[in-house]
């Protein structure tokens, strides 16, 4: 009777043991397939920051071609800072200087300009 | 640009940084392209030869080395500097200056003496302008 007691009891430590180990492991495996998922969500909202970027480069070649004045919509802008703001009027509006260095840079014109004109593109 | 350079050639300079958008795929290839013509001195050729057929690219990635070829470039030493990684990490270091400044990822994108171009002048008026201020 006591070694069939004991049986039993080595038997249910073994099953809570096993049942330990397999919730660990299933547990291990959620895990990875959420990290899948935050991955992919990565990848899709970077997708979708270079469509936006790419429709927002159209807009603009689109508007500067129809006439440069007529865009009376306030425009969004991020300050330095992080600072979100909504300018109507950019005459009045606070305007930050940003300082970027030529760097390695191609340029044209004279090296010490009064005025410097940086341009950011890309070929398509 | 070109047209402004040469109207003020001792008051204006124009800086050109790479920002190849990663949806136009053969846009960072023609940029590396345009840095490895730099190397035989043909930047700012091969920059507007691209420009100037920019639609061409997207069914013909290495458009830029007929362009080349066109150039008298050295096609050999052209295919070996592209992939130089000094160059890849030139247009990271001009692309991550834009996002820096938290600006608008959108290109073409120009700054004038620091401050965005709103496009509520034509670009050439506000230059001036700033010429004469400066004067």
């Amino acid at each position: 009777m006591k070694s069939q007691m004991k049986m039993i009891l080595f038997t249910l430590v073994t099953l809570l043991l096993i049942g330990c180990n397999n919730n660990e492991q299933s547990l291990l495996v959620l895990i990875k397939e959420k990290d899948l998922v935050i991955e992919q969500l990565k990848k899709k909202n970077a997708q979708i920051l270079e469509k936006i970027a790419e429709k927002d480069s159209e807009l603009i070649k689109l508007t500067s071609k129809e006439n440069p004045s007529k865009s009376k919509e306030p425009q969004q802008a991020t300050l330095k800072d992080g600072t979100k703001i909504l300018a109507y009027n950019w005459e009045i509006a606070p305007k930050e200087t940003f300082n970027i260095p030529v760097g390695d840079s191609y340029y044209i014109g004279a090296k010490d300009a009064k005025v410097t004109v940086i341009e950011w593109m890309d070929y398509q | 640009m070109d047209k402004l350079v040469a109207q003020y050639p001792n008051d204006v300079k124009v800086v050109f940084k790479n920002f190849p958008l990663r949806s136009h795929k053969q846009a960072n290839k023609a940029a590396l392209y345009a840095l490895a013509a730099g190397r035989q001195g043909k930047y700012h050729e091969m920059h507007n030869a691209i420009m100037a057929q920019f639609r061409d690219l997207k069914n013909n990635e290495d458009l830029p080395l007929q362009l080349a070829d066109e150039m008298g470039l050295d096609i050999q030493l052209l295919q070996e500097d592209i992939t130089d990684p000094a160059l890849q990490k030139q247009i990271y270091q001009e692309t991550n200056e834009l996002r820096s400044t938290g600006l608008r990822l959108a290109v073409p994108k120009i700054l004038i003496n620091g401050e965005e171009f709103d496009r509520k002048k034509p670009l050439e008026v506000h230059v001036k302008e700033l010429i004469d201020r400066a004067s």
